[in-house]
Order: structure tokens, then C-alpha cells, then sequence
């Protein structure tokens, strides 16, 4: 589809304001570092340092309200929706815990996901985000404001960007005690495009509160390693408590820290302070993190939390062996060292050794994508289809972080020219991220709070900086300072090189924002030849039909993309869902899609399937169909099945749908589907019927009829096509169940083979030779 | 024998297998009246005649030997049923009804007839005393029946328009006075047309297309009050785009044509919400005497013509702190519940009604009045905390 994007004014509109609040903080560095010394500017000094503390204030609170204003496009060009596929899940979760209680969730057994297995949903959730806007709901219910559920869920991500701003502001301020740092680190993390793709309003994700909470945790802990305080360290384990209910990067906390307490005590600085906000928050963090049902004892057997309890017995023996350095003799304490370090090390390496190898502790997936990028491409394929799991390209990082990318070494420079505990920190989250940003896409999002923070500290540096050398060389009339020797022609340049640089990251960001980030993605909008806006809105069409007119226990067979928002919107039984738990259901599905229309009958007809849902883009330019994800199907299904074989669906040694494609390819269940009469309509005037406008392309099989199934809804321009799994016609086929009887066919052969299609390949390695397909002319009509 | 009274009662007899689909009755007399028959629970004449007696009180006596024209309108659901019940979408739906050609009547009738108007010409119909003119079929005349005379004919016509029905309406009316009634109703719409068998065929059917799908339901138009403003249309998964509204000075009304999600083939189902807002000068009256005591008035009909309710629930939630609440409809009620709702800072709650009404069609399209009084410094207190 084409996406035409409109009312550009109100970007800008927004920008204005911006633009205001950037002119302040300027206007607040150069009172500060006023040059000339006339009364006037003395006074406008003094006032400037009066009012800083004000100021600042209005300017954070400034920036609140434009980190949540920025993310509201979705809402104004669209509606009060939630957005894309996980928040669906997030949003149906809430609506049961607003509805059911917190008990009710903790017990829930959906049986409408994961057919016919169900998901035990209160065991397997992060539920931090569907508590935080169950209580908002509440507490919001009980003041007498009757906000609906969805509202709540929709604006929550907003508001929490807000709350990522300030605790940004606090967190750089901690580390630089800079407050200019602060509140450019609060501007630059409020409209940071790439955590803006994951908090727009709509937009209902864990992530949304968790940036949150992991830059809060963040603070909290620093300012804990600062003061050595036993309520800071209580404070920052709370706010990791929040960030482990609410998402699985809490690992990002618990291995960030435990590595900055490495990094200190190598640079040799270790001391009481770091001892005690490391230990208090190891202990509160771990037991609270086994609260949440979902995480239990992995907190403590799990891979990811191996370095926290490494660096927690290291830290007790060393302090120990320091202690009890006081009562021996230099000698006999260097070989305790040796001995207890020795021991340690080797305790360490191998307890880690033994229980890797036993399986004791595992990495997840996605962990081990992360630490061996080819990890998933090699054996999980289901990790490598997601798209946000791909390696991130230099253009994203660019888009999503912009000049933030240039700023960064400078902050990082900053940090080691003058370092201290906080900023060696700040340095060692942004290197880690950079590395797990590069790694996966996704991951931009956990970046882009350290490279804010890193940019605002460099940014204000290197404003304080020429500042400084710019006042110097006004008073060089009397004394020439040899600190600061840059000319101050370059001074001026410079500061309005960062300004024009940073006015132009806020631009980028508005439209990134407002254009990229805010399109709810079951909502489509084009224009027409008028250039009027055009409402696409096939997806809520087919949903809502399904919800409506078919019997509430129906079975619905679709790609895994799309279980969330079925279950979400159409209120029906789905077989696979976004929460890729179970890989060899996922894989059946996989199959039957790969499978001809025989065989995907049985598979369907065994999972008790009543209709297939395929999302078809050829007929209106949505590029984002099942065809295009085709592939990852087959993969998928293969690896569970090793009769479904990549190499079966190329044709010409291409993945193609025209007439070059493969007989496999041509006669699959989504091809067939997908395609189904597609051959009777042109889609463009030019081109011949049945061209398909995203593979650009004329397709291969045409004609055909399908005996399995029927043609139930394809919705107003073929999105997404629902077809009816047909009951077996009288005598036919391979057995029929009818009041729990089992009648055999006669033709006993046709049953063995046919029964055993997919018990057989579930796990055998060896390879079945392919039923005989059926091969269909291809009409050259 | 008895001297003959005048008489200002008359009794209507409707065939008992009739009665469950009869949506409304009624009785219009020389004074151009309405009049609103009343069923008569009397078991013993339904199950000896097989037949249900509405008795009707007119507005004037008529003595003995004198005339009284009464015209008796009869509206039912539901009688026509597809025939055959399921079509393809290629095919054009077949209606078919039984009814009794005969006036019945607990009363001998000297002469009557019977003009039956279809959509087109009859596929089939019982031709005793049948005479055809093209989609007109007439019975009769029948002359000196008795009472309760009656015999079944079968009448089997191509009706290709979809039949839509509510099978349920709710309709929440929010009074504020601050100076706007808001409206919202929730349709539960069904197409209850000859079902969809076979395939959906969207390359042959869509929403512009006329040879297929025909009894489709693809748009439906609404009459809102002249003085709407915030029209929405939506659904449980949010707002739908495809309709159309227009402030119309000739007819005194906001016409809006709305398109649901998709087109609602026979046997097809979908829910929508409509909602709008009046300004409360138009329809929140005050007493001049007494400026505490206010009249609402309101429409108690559907917005869409031609479409039967079957169960029209109406909800007034009038503003908190309202009392003495008084309630007259033009027309009898089936139930009437009252109950408390809350919004942005009530506490006690706001008095609503709940008015039920079944089998809702546009002889309802009238006014009702809610009355109640309410002190005007109360309307202040919310805001205030």
C-alpha cells in the first residue's frame, strides 16, 4: 500500500514549542556564563542563578508534555486503538485483570489460544504492564473518573515516555550532578524515534513502561552507589521488582550491574559503598524477582542470572579476605589471595561448566541470539523470522537514533577524560547496548535511553566547553588563559553548529514520529485519485466478521502473526499465537500451510480447524502478506517435519509465484488459498488477470478449485480471506467420525498412508520420500 | 331478549398461529384516533376458536342500527419466510407466507375481500377465489362467513430485498445540564433473509455489484433530529469509516447513510453503535412557573424506518440530585425498571430509567416526556470538587 502522509503542519506546529524550550536552555547556559561585566548582565546573572531551579522545572515538565503530546499522532489521524500484535494480547490480559482481579489472572487457563492446548496465562506472563493500567483503572474508577479500559491502555505508554524523561533527567544528574546534562539528556530521550516506535499512544507494550523502569532502576541504584544508602539500594531492588514484572530485559539490569561492579573493582576502586548497594540489591532484587510467577527459580538457575551471583560470592570473599588482611601477616595474605582467588575462579568456572553441561541452567533463545548472532538463523528459525529480530542495519540505527549516533562519543569521551563511578556506569551501559542493539533491531529501544543520556552529557560539554573558551577569550583583553586556546570565531560556529544540530534531531524525531511510528497497522490509510484519505480497513472487516457470524467455538487456523488480534478482535479459539512458546505447534501449522490441500485437510481436520485465515496483498499493494512470510512457514514446518523441504518451494532457484514456480509451491494450501479465483480479476489495467501488484508479477497456477475448502469472507480489497474447512463428503475419504464411532474405508491403503503422514515425521531424521502430488495444468488462459 | 345497548366496545380476533408474530394493532375510528387494542386473557375462547381477542375501547358509543367505520391495521413479523431457505449468492430469494384470506372475526361478516400485494408476480398461489393481476392476488369477495371463519392460502413470491431486523436495541440517553442530551445506541443487526450456502464468491459479489448477493444488506439510512451534532458510528473494536451524514433543511433532519464493516449476506449478523448529541434547548423544557421542574422530551422511536425491534430497551439517566421523576409515553410499556448510574464524580449515582419496549416499528416514532425536578444550584457541586 501506499502510505501518503498528511497534516505535516501539525509536526511542525509542535516543533515550534520545542524550538522554545531549546532557546531556554541556551538562554539559561549563557546567563550562567555571562561575559562582559556590566551591572545589567551582573543582575541578569544573579536573577538567572535565582530562578535556575524554577526554570529547570518548567523545562522538565515542558519536555513531559511534549514527550506526550509527540506520541498522540496515532490517536488524532486514527483513533483510540491499540496497535499492532503483542498489545493485543496486553490489552485482552487487562481487560480480564480489570475485570477478574489479580487472582483471577494469576489463575487464568485461556482456552481460546494454543487450540487445543490452551495457555495458562497468570504462570506465563510479565503482568507489570497490565497491573500498572488495571490500577490506574482502578484507582481512577474509584475517584469516579469512568475511563474505559482501553483508553487507559492506549494513553499508558505516553505518559510513562514522560516518566522516562524525568528519570533520565534524574539518572544524568546523578552521574554528571549537571543539570543543563539532564534536561538535555530528558529532551533527547523524550522524542528518541526509536523508543517513540514502541510508546506511541496505542501502542500498548511492555516496553513501554519498562524503558521506563530500567532507566528509573538505573537511577535509583546509582544514587544507592553514590550515597551507599541502604534505602536507595531498597529503592533501586523495588524499581528492578517493576522492571521484572514488566519485561524480560530486566536480564539487561542484572547483568549491567553486576558487570559495572567488575569494572570498578578492576579499575580499583571498589569500596563500602558499591558493597553495600550491590548486595542489598542482589538479595532484594533476586527474591523479589522470583515473585513473578513467570520468572520463579530462573532468577536463580538461569544463565542470565549466573554473573549476578558471580559477582555477589566474589564481592563477600573479597571483602572478607580485607578484613581479615587487618590480622595476618603481608606475606601469608598474598598467598591467601592467590589461593582464595584461584579456588574462586575455578569454582566459578567450573560449577558454571557442570551446570551448563547437565542442564541445569540454559539460555534462552534469544539470549543466546544475542551472544551468537547466527545462533538463531542456524536452529531457530521461528527467533530469526520475527522482523524485529534481525540484525540492525546502519540506516536504522541512523533513523531511529539520529544525530544522537554523533553525539554519543563525545558523551563517551567526556566520561573518560574526567571518569567517576557514574560515569564509567553510563560508558559501560552504552557500549553493552550498542553491541545487543547491533545484534537485534529491537534492541534499538534499549539503547536509545543511554545514548540520550550519553548524548546529553556530551552535548552540554561541549556547549560548557566553548562556552567557557568563548567568555575566556572576552576577557583575554587583561590575561590569556592557556586552558582553553580554541579562537573564539570557532566558539560561536560551534555552538550554533550543536544548536542547528540539535534542532534538527527534534525535527527528525517529530516526523519520525508523527510519520513512521504512528500508523496502528490494523488500520491502513491511502489516498485516492482525489487525494482524499482513505481508511483501509480490511483487517477489523474480516475480524469482526469472524466475531460476529461464526459459532463462538469455532477454530481458527492462521500464521502466528496474526493469533493475538483474532483472539483480540473476532473473541475466537485460535491454534497459534505471538506468544511463540511452542515451536512444533507453530510448525504444524507451518506444514499444513506447505502442505497440499489433501494433506493440509487432514492436518486441519485432526486440529479440529474450522477455518483457515490467510492475509493476501496482491489485489491492493499490502507487501506484508502470508506470501511474503511464506518462507519462514516452510523453515518453520520443516524443522519440525523434514518432509516439508525449503528447497521444494523454489522454482528456477527463486521463491516465485509465477508460472516458473515450483508444482509444490503452486500447489500448497497457502498458495492455493492465497490465490483462490485471484485469477479472474485484474488488478491493474496494463497488466494481464491475475497479476499480483506486490510480487509484481503474473501468478502460476490458475483455474483451479478447491475440493477441502471454501471461500467463507474475503474482505473488501482481499486483505485478509477466511475459508471454511469443509466436512467430509458421505463416503469419502479416509475415516469418519461420526457419534465416536471410527468407520474404516475399505481402500485401507489409502488410510495407512494417509493416517500416518504426521505421526510418522514428527521426529524421525529419516527423510520420507514426498507423496505423489496431484499436478494441476496450468491454464494459459 | 334484550334491548340492544349502544356500544362502545368491539372485539378483534387475530388466528391464534398469527398472534406471536404480531408486532402492533391498530384501531382507527371515525375521530381519526389510535387506539391501541388490549389483549383479553380469556383462555377458553382461544382454545375453542384458536384464536386471540384484542378488545378495543372506542372513543364514542355507537347506538344500535347505527354505522362505525373502522380501519384496523394489523402489523406482523417474521410471517415471510425464505423459500427455498438457502441460497447461493448467484440466486434470487424466494419468499413464501400462509395467511388466511378470510376476515376473522368473532363477529358474522356479510362481505369481505382480500388484496394480497407482492413484490412481483406469484411463483405460486392458492388459486381458490383467487383472482391475479400481476403481483396483486385477490380473495374473495366472501360473502355471510361466520364468525371465525377461516381457511389457509399459500402464496410463494420472488422477494429479492434483504430483511433486516434488530433483534435488539439499547438506547442510552444522558441528560446534562449543562446544556447537552447525549444519545448513544447499540444495534444488534441481523439479515434474516434465505441464508448464504456455497461459497462467499468475492470475485462475483462485492458491495457494488447488483446480480449478486441481492437480498444483501450493503447500507442503511437514518434520520437523526435536525439539531445532532458529534455524530459516531463504531463498533466493539472501534470506529467504523464508512458513513455518511448530512444536515437536511428540507426534511428537518440529519440524514446519515451508514455502511456496516461488510455487507451482511442472509443469515448474517453484526452489531453497531450510533451516537449523537442535541443541544438540551430543543428538548430540556422548564416549567416558567416553576423553574425546578423540567420536561424531557424525546423520541421513542428507532432512528431507522421500516425496521422492526424486537426488544428496544431506552435508559434515561438524568442528572444526579434529580427527584420526583414522572414518566408518560404515548403508548403502553413492557417493563419499566429503575436503577442508578455512575459518571465523572457521582457519588450517589444518577437516577435512570429503564423503559422496555418489544417489537419496536415506526407507529412508535412518537414523543415521550420524562419530568422531574432538579434544583439548579445542584448542577454546580460537581465541578466545585
Amino acid at each position: 500500500l501506499f502510505f501518503f502522509f498528511f497534516k505535516q503542519k501539525t509536526a511542525y506546529e509542535m516543533l515550534r514549542s520545542l524550538v522554545g524550550s531549546e532557546m531556554c536552555i541556551r538562554d539559561s547556559n549563557e546567563g550562567e556564563a555571562s561575559v562582559l561585566d556590566s551591572p545589567f548582565v551582573q543582575t541578569l546573572n544573579s536573577n538567572a542563578q535565582k530562578w535556575a531551579p524554577a526554570l529547570r522545572m518548567t523545562i522538565l515538565l515542558m519536555i513531559s508534555i511534549l514527550a506526550v503530546v509527540v506520541r498522540v499522532f496515532s490517536v488524532i489521524r486514527f483513533e483510540s486503538i491499540i496497535h499492532e500484535f503483542d498489545p493485543w494480547f496486553n490489552y485482552r490480559t487487562t481487560q480480564y485483570l480489570a475485570k477478574e482481579g489479580v487472582y483471577g489472572l494469576w489463575n487464568w487457563y485461556d482456552s481460546e489460544s494454543w487450540y487445543p492446548l490452551g495457555r495458562s496465562v497468570g504462570g506465563t506472563v510479565y503482568p507489570g504492564l497490565m497491573v500498572t493500567s488495571a490500577s490506574v483503572y482502578w484507582v481512577l474508577h474509584q475517584l469516579s473518573i469512568p475511563v474505559d479500559i482501553r483508553n487507559v491502555c492506549v494513553f499508558l505508554a505516553p505518559v510513562f515516555a514522560a516518566f522516562t524523561s524525568i528519570a533520565a533527567y534524574l539518572m544524568t544528574n546523578v552521574i554528571t550532578k549537571r543539570p543543563e546534562a539532564g534536561l538535555f539528556s530528558a529532551l533527547f530521550v523524550a522524542i528518541v524515534p526509536s523508543y517513540m516506535s514502541r510508546s506511541v499512544a496505542g501502542s500498548y507494550d511492555n516496553e513501554g513502561v519498562s524503558i521506563f523502569a530500567l532507566v528509573f532502576t538505573f537511577y535509583m541504584y546509582l544514587k544507592a552507589a553514590d550515597t551507599g544508602s541502604l534505602l536507595w539500594s531498597c529503592g533501586a531492588s523495588l524499581a528492578f521488582f517493576y522492571m521484572v514484572s514488566a519485561w524480560g530485559g530486566y536480564a539487561f539490569i542484572i547483568n549491567i550491574i553486576p558487570i559495572y561492579i567488575v569494572a570498578v573493582f578492576l579499575s580499583g576502586n571498589i569500596n563500602n559503598r558499591l558493597y553495600v548497594s550491590y548486595t542489598v540489591f542482589y538479595v532484594l532484587g533476586t527474591i523479589y524477582a522470583m515473585q513473578i510467577p513467570f520468572v520463579g527459580f530462573q532468577a536463580i538457575h538461569s544463565s542470565e542470572h549466573m554473573a549476578s551471583h558471580g559477582v555477589f560470592i566474589f564481592l563477600q570473599v573479597y571483602m572478607f579476605i580485607n578484613w581479615i588482611k587487618q590480622y595476618i601477616t603481608k606475606s601469608a595474605f598474598k598467598a591467601l589471595t592467590r589461593l582464595v582467588i584461584f579456588t574462586f575462579v575455578s569454582l566459578l568456572v567450573l560449577g558454571f561448566l557442570y551446570l551448563t553441561f547437565t542442564g541445569k541452567t540454559k539460555w534462552s533463545g534469544r539470549s543466546l541470539t544475542l551472544l551468537d548472532p547466527t545462533y538463531a538463523k542456524k536452529f531457530i528459525p521461528i527467533i530469526a523470522s520475527v522482523s524485529e529480530h534481525q540484525a540492525t542495519t546502519w540506516s536504522s540505527f541512523f533513523f531511529d537514533l539520529h544525530y544522537l549516533v554523533m553525539f554519543t562519543p563525545i558523551g563517551l569521551y567526556y566520561c573518560l577524560k574526567k571518569p567517576s563511578e557514574g560515569k564509567l556506569f553510563a560508558a559501560i551501559y552504552t557500549v553493552l547496548m550498542v553491541y545487543f542493539a547491533s545484534v537485534m533491531v529491537r534492541l534499538l529501544l534499549v539503547l536509545a535511553p543511554a545514548v540520550s543520556i550519553m548524548s546529553g552529557m556530551g552535548v552540554s560539554y561541549l556547549i560548557r566547553f566553548l562556552i567557557k573558551n568563548l567568555k575566556n577569550a572576552l576577557k583575554s583583553s587583561k590575561k590569556q588563559s592557556s586552558k582553553y586556546n580554541v579562537p573564539s570565531e570557532f566558539s560561536v560556529v560551534g555552538i550554533l553548529l550543536i544548536s542547528y544540530l540539535v534542532c534538527t534531531y527534534t525535527f527528525h524525531a517529530n516526523i519520525a514520529g508523527a510519520e513512521s511510528y504512528s500508523h496502528p497497522s490494523v488500520i491502513l490509510a491511502t489516498r485516492d485519485q482525489q487525494g482524499n484519505r482513505l481508511i483501509i480497513d480490511d483487517f477489523r472487516e474480516a475480524y469482526y466478521w469472524l466475531r460476529q457470524n461464526t459459532k463462538p467455538e469455532a477454530k481458527i487456523m492462521s500464521w502466528w502473526d496474526y493469533g493475538y488480534q483474532i483472539t483480540g478482535f473476532s473473541n475466537r479459539t485460535v491454534l497459534v499465537d505471538n506468544n511463540t512458546w511452542n515451536n512444533s505447534h507453530i510448525a504444524t501449522v507451518g506444514t499444513a500451510m506447505a502442505s497440499s490441500e489433501e494433506d493440509a485437510y487432514e492436518i486441519a481436520e485432526k486440529l479440529d480447524v474450522d477455518y483457515v485465515l490467510v492475509i493476501f496483498g496482491g489485489y491492493s499493494y499490502y507487501s506484508g502478506d502470508d506470501i511474503n512470510k511464506f518462507l519462514w512457514m516452510v523453515r518453520i514446518g520443516g524443522g519440525v517435519f523434514p518432509h516439508i523441504k525449503e528447497e521444494d518451494f523454489y522454482g528456477s532457484g527463486q521463491y516465485r509465484v509465477d508460472g516458473q514456480a515450483s508444482q509444490t509451491m503452486l500447489n500448497c494450501l497457502m498458495y492455493k488459498l492465497s490465490y483462490y479465483r485471484f485469477d479472474e480479476v485484474k488488478t491493474d489495467y496494463w497488466k494481464p488477470a491475475g497479476y499480483d501488484t506486490v510480487r509484481q508479477t503474473e501468478i502460476g497456477n490458475k483455474g483451479y478449485k478447491l475440493r477441502r475448502f471454501e471461500e467463507a469472507f474475503t474482505s473488501e480489497r482481499w486483505i485478509v480471506r477466511i475459508f471454511k474447512v469443509k466436512p467430509r463428503e458421505n463416503r469419502d475419504g479416509l475415516y469418519i467420525r461420526s457419534k465416536g464411532v471410527i468407520n474404516y474405508p475399505s481402500d485401507t491403503a489409502t488410510f495407512k498412508e494417509g493416517s500416518s503422514l504426521f505421526t510418522n515425521h514428527k521426529y524421525s531424521t529419516k527423510v520420507v520420500p514426498p507423496k505423489k502430488r496431484k499436478t494441476i495444468t496450468v491454464s494459459t488462459a | 331478549m334484550k334491548k340492544k345497548k349502544a356500544l362502545n366496545t368491539y372485539y378483534i380476533a387475530v388466528p391464534r398461529e398469527y398472534d406471536q408474530f404480531l408486532a402492533l394493532i391498530l384501531v382507527r375510528d371515525k375521530n381519526n384516533k389510535d387506539i391501541v387494542p388490549v389483549r383479553i386473557q380469556d383462555n377458553s375462547v382461544q382454545a375453542q376458536y384458536n384464536a386471540t381477542i384484542y378488545k378495543v375501547d372506542l372513543t364514542h358509543y355507537v347506538e344500535s342500527n347505527q354505522e362505525e367505520q373502522l380501519i384496523i391495521t394489523e402489523t406482523y413479523f417474521n410471517r415471510m419466510s425464505a423459500l427455498p431457505k438457502k441460497i447461493t449468492i448467484f440466486e434470487d430469494q424466494n419468499v413464501e407466507i400462509y395467511d388466511n384470506p378470510h376476515f376473522f372475526s368473532p363477529y358474522p361478516t356479510e362481505k369481505s375481500q382480500t388484496t394480497y400485494k407482492l413484490a412481483s408476480s406469484p411463483i405460486f398461489y392458492t388459486e381458490e377465489d383467487a383472482t391475479a393481476k400481476g403481483g396483486n392476488i385477490e380473495y374473495g369477495p366472501y360473502r355471510n362467513d361466520g364468525a371465525f371463519t377461516r381457511s389457509k392460502i399459500r402464496l410463494h413470491f420472488e422477494n429479492t430485498r434483504p430483511f433486516p431486523v434488530f433483534k435488539n436495541v439499547t438506547r442510552v440517553i444522558e441528560v446534562s445540564h449543562w446544556g447537552n442530551i447525549a444519545i448513544e445506541d447499540f444495534y444488534k443487526l441481523a439479515n434474516e433473509g434465505a441464508e448464504l450456502t456455497g461459497e462467499y464468491n468475492k470475485v462475483d459479489f462485492n458491495k457494488y455489484t447488483q446480480h449478486t448477493g441481492k437480498n444483501s444488506l450493503k447500507n442503511l439510512k437514518a434520520k437523526l433530529p435536525y439539531n445532532s451534532w458529534g455524530v459516531y458510528y463504531k463498533d466493539e473494536v472501534g470506529n467504523i469509516s464508512t458513513s455518511r451524514a448530512f444536515r437536511d433543511s428540507a426534511s428537518n433532519s440529519v440524514d446519515m447513510t451508514i455502511e456496516p464493516r461488510f455487507a451482511l449476506l442472509g443469515g448474517w449478523k453484526s452489531n453497531f453503535y450510533i451516537g449523537y448529541n442535541l443541544p438540551a434547548k430543543y428538548t430540556l423544557f422548564v416549567e416558567k412557573a416553576d423553574p425546578t421542574n423540567y420536561y424531557l422530551r424525546q423520541n421513542s422511536g428507532l432512528i431507522f424506518k421500516g425496521i422492526m425491534a424486537e426488544e428496544f430497551t431506552i435508559k434515561v439517566i438524568l442528572p444526579e440530585g434529580a427527584t420526583e421523576i414522572n414518566y408518560q409515553f404515548p403508548f403502553p410499556l413492557n417493563e419499566v425498571s429503575e436503577e442508578k448510574s455512575f459518571s465523572y464524580f457521582d457519588f450517589e449515582g444518577r437516577p435512570t430509567f429503564v423503559f422496555k419496549i418489544k417489537n419496536v416499528v415506526d407507529y412508535h416514532d412518537q414523543t415521550f416526556t420524562v419530568n422531574y425536578k432538579f434544583s439548579q444550584n445542584s448542577i454546580i457541586r460537581e465541578p466545585l470538587m
